[in-house]
């Protein structure tokens, strides 16, 4: 489908869905969310526009690996909405049916969403001062939300899966082998599985003047473990030229934990956290090298998928890093 | 000479002809795409003149450790094989100190500018 043609699908759509509107401008794609396309555009409301994001899958959902569906993931929005949490409203859902294709389309939050402005810029001085806490207490928020009223998640990741999928792979890695080894040697008690983002870092929040304004991109939700959004959050490769601060860049530890546990009553359990750490670290290198299949399987022949399988000795370093207790940032 | 101008000098004048006359003419998600394009030669250039030495001291570096011979991937298979199976100490220094650098060696190819890894080489240097 060439842009034409997306243009023509998409206005049919958005006539269901805003019937007084008077069609659309600025449709452009966005950069970012190597899975699925997003794209960006605005709808004209008499004399307003409304600022609105696409999200579809061009050539069907075959080929994401573990992510949920598009009208899965519109759900989980909706879902986490209701709960009175920061994310865009949905307007409408499509499925395979439809000339759109799957697809749903939510509003544009406003503010800004570059992870290295959000990281680095001065103009958001002041939002950065809250903006950890509020972040912290955000992922324990969504953990009240009941797991029965959600579609049907993704499960827990064992580390017994972890070794599947690896095995499922062509290549091989000692530093991958130590972590899944360490994992399994150092493996917390077991816990009740909760409302996880998934993808929860540092370039999927947006942030306005007063911190955070919006949690998006939940492609990745599932039920898992209580303090895995918290460690994504912290991870080397998401802080965006400011290692120094370990929360996404943006903040310190010891904010982002005070702001979780400001809505559990509770302090965060170190060796859980340290453990979501590793678990994330390693199941990131064998994602390298999910990606390097689906580029040379022919699923995605671009140069940017291929070129993630080269990041694969990133995240094994990153992963020593975390097995030998060395922050790269010196751990604030 | 045969061969000449160089694999190098001809990578070169390809990602110069790319960055001055080519990325200039191109906005949007076409220059994101070209600005991958340039980073790939980077690696391909960085490659041929790392890779040698990198792989043989991976190589020469596990076999020292395991006490055996062998090519690369094989020595590398054993080695997996080992740790799984528990028969190397996954604490042991001189594993995590042989796999720092390989992986080092290998990023300085791939991705030399990683934040980590310049945090590391650092340390490293402190």
């Amino acid at each position: 489908m060439d842009q034409g043609e997306l243009e023509g699908a998409l206005r049919t759509a958005l006539a269901e869905a805003f019937p007084e509107s008077d069609g659309f401008v600025g449709l452009e794609r966005l950069v970012g969310g190597a899975s699925k396309e997003t794209w960006s555009l605005d709808v004209l409301e008499g004399d307003g526009r409304r600022p609105l994001v696409l999200r579809r899958a061009p050539q069907g959902e075959g080929f994401t690996i573990g992510g949920l569906s598009l009208a899965g993931e519109a759900a989980v929005i909706e879902a986490v909405g209701a709960a009175g949490l920061p994310v865009p409203r949905v307007h409408f859902t499509t499925g395979e049916d439809s000339p759109l294709g799957p697809a749903f389309a939510m509003d544009r939050v406003t503010g800004v969403g570059d992870p290295v402005a959000i990281a680095r810029d001065s103009v958001l001085a002041t939002a950065r001062q809250e903006l950890a806490f509020q972040v912290g207490a955000v992922a324990a928020q969504m953990q009240a939300i009941d797991l029965a009223s959600l579609p049907e998640l993704a499960e827990h990741i064992t580390v017994e899966r972890l070794y599947e999928l690896y095995d499922e792979r062509s290549q091989q890695s000692p530093v991958v082998e130590l972590g899944l080894r360490w994992l399994g040697d150092n493996a917390p008690p077991p816990i009740a599985p909760v409302l996880c983002h998934g993808d929860y870092r540092n370039s999927n929040l947006i942030v306005g003047a007063e911190g955070l304004a919006g949690v998006i991109d939940w492609e990745f939700a599932h039920a898992g473990d209580p303090l895995e959004d918290l460690a994504l959050l912290c991870m080397a490769p998401w802080r965006f030229g400011r290692l120094d601060r370990t929360a996404g860049g943006f903040g310190t530890k010891a904010e982002l934990f005070a702001g979780y546990s400001s809505v559990t009553g509770e302090p965060v359990d170190g060796a859980r956290f340290h453990h979501c750490q590793v678990l994330h670290t390693v199941r990131w290198c064998i994602g390298t090298m999910s990606e390097l299949r689906v580029y040379r399987d022919g699923d995605d022949p671009s140069l940017e998928r291929g070129l993630v399988g080269r990041r694969l000795a990133e995240t094994e370093l990153d992963l020593l890093d975390l097995l030998e207790g060395i922050d790269p940032g010196g751990g604030a | 000479m045969a061969h000449e101008p160089t694999t190098e000098e001809l990578l070169r004048a390809v990602r110069e002809w790319i960055k001055q006359e080519v990325m200039p003419r191109l906005d949007g998600y076409a220059q994101f795409r070209g600005g991958v394009a340039l980073g790939a030669l980077g690696t391909v250039q960085r490659e041929l003149s790392l890779r040698p030495e990198c792989d043989e001291r991976a190589r020469a570096g596990i076999a020292d450790l395991l006490g055996e011979e062998g090519s690369l991937p094989a020595l590398e298979a054993a080695l997996c094989e080992r740790i799984r199976a528990g028969e190397v100490d996954a604490t042991d220094s001189r594993l995590l100190r042989l796999l720092r650098e390989t992986t080092m060696a290998r990023l300085a190819i791939d991705s030399p500018k990683y934040p980590s890894y310049l945090a590391a080489r650092a340390r490293e240097e402190a």
